[in-house]
């Protein structure tokens, strides 16, 4: 009888048993289901954010100790002011790292002197600022201003300086036009991050993660 | 004969079969996700910097050992596994061109990402697919064992219905 028993417990213990691993089989896949949704969901944000983010700048540019009749002499300063409107419609935080400006002019001396229009005419870098916000945050679903200044002046970037202030006085004495007037070139890199998502990869293989968080936008203007 | 006797359609095979889409479901769930996590940690949930593939080979391991103890034999697991990393694959890529479902989202489709998907995830799935395996062959031995011990028994159907007597 007791032997009756033991099997007839076994029995039943056996049947308990593949219940249990059916209902631990099924939380575990609903589990991973629920992972996967939420994984996809992520990924999307992410996709979202590197996509929708677009930061604009208004760039305005202002001078300071011109000459008497307008030219630009080694005093004269250029200041520079740029606004930088970011609008994040995504669902995921980001982060303004750094704004990086190059200014370029056309080179209408060079012109000049060669009678032909210079390839490399906006090839030269009148200023070149880097520049990181303190709080760079800019929240899901919002608009965050950023304001930027710097100058141009001798002192601050002497080669680009003299190059600018060549061109800008030959084409006021020979062709009759105020530096507001120059064709310049002005082109802008912002480079954004998306929070929460690592991208302090190392390997052969990780650039795609590295990258994936990084959102990288241009702007190129041309005045007038 | 023995393909008219699979072909026959009686309460038992339906059962049979439904048994497997489901053990071959459970699996491709868990792969298709590893495959993701492993491949893309950072936007995956949960977001880690560095996956943890022991921890990923403990669990499908673990679920191979269940699901090989609630299979019929080893040809079965064999298939389920088969079918799952199939199914897994399939998770996979899906979860990998996710973001091109988004109606706000317009990309296109990108070829590449076949290649990328599967050269990632490649490793993970023949990886995956042996601990399946070699966790399932302990399992279906598992379970083999206790079926026959549930066999020897005279109350074996009381062990479902136990209520009855």
């Amino acid at each position: 009888m007791e032997g009756v028993n033991r099997v007839r417990l076994d029995a039943r213990r056996v049947a308990r048993i593949r219940i249990a691993l059916w209902v631990t089989l099924t939380s575990v896949s609903l589990v991973f289901v629920a992972a996967s949704t939420m994984s996809a969901i992520n990924y999307t944000d992410v996709a979202m954010a590197k996509l929708a983010v677009s930061p604009v700048a208004d760039l305005n540019i202002t001078t300071s100790n011109l000459g008497p009749s307008g030219e630009v002499t080694d005093d004269t300063v250029f200041h520079y002011v740029a606004y930088v409107n970011v609008t994040n419609p995504s669902r995921k935080d980001v982060v303004l790292q750094f704004m990086k400006y190059q200014g370029w002019i056309r080179d209408y001396y060079m012109e000049n002197l060669t009678h032909s229009h210079v390839p490399l005419a906006f090839s030269m870098i009148v200023a070149d600022p880097s520049f990181r916000p303190t709080d760079g945050l800019i929240a899901a679903n919002s608009v965050k201003d950023f304001y930027c200044a710097w100058n141009l002046s001798r002192a601050d970037n002497s080669g680009g300086f003299e190059y600018a202030r060549d061109i800008m006085n030959f084409a006021r004495t020979s062709l009759g036009m105020g530096w507001r007037h120059l064709e310049m070139t002005h082109y802008f890199v912002f480079m954004l991050k998306v929070t929460g998502v690592p991208s302090d990869y190392t390997g052969p293989n990780s650039s795609y993660l590295i990258e994936l968080p990084v959102i990288r936008k241009e702007q190129v203007t041309t005045w007038p | 004969m023995a393909v008219g006797v699979a072909l026959k359609f009686t309460r038992e095979n339906a059962i049979k079969i439904l048994k497997v889409i489901a053990l071959s479901a459970a699996i491709g769930v868990a792969v298709g996700y590893f495959s993701f996590y492993v491949t893309m940690p950072s936007v995956s949930v949960p977001t880690t910097k560095n996956p943890s593939l022991l921890l990923a080979g403990a669990i499908l391991l673990l679920l191979g050992l269940i699901v090989g103890a609630l299979s019929d034999s080893l040809e079965t697991l064999a298939v389920e596994i088969l079918l799952g990393i199939v199914v897994g694959a399939l998770l996979g890529f899906i979860l990998f061109i996710s973001p091109t479902f988004s109606p706000e989202i317009d990309i296109p489709f990108a070829e590449e990402y076949i290649f990328f998907t599967l050269r990632s995830a490649l490793p993970l799935l023949i990886l995956g697919g042996a601990t399946l395996f070699v966790g399932g062959f302990f399992g279906t031995y598992a379970g083999e064992h206790m079926a026959v011990r549930s066999a020897k028994s005279p109350f074996a159907d009381d062990a479902v219905r136990p209520s009855k007597r």
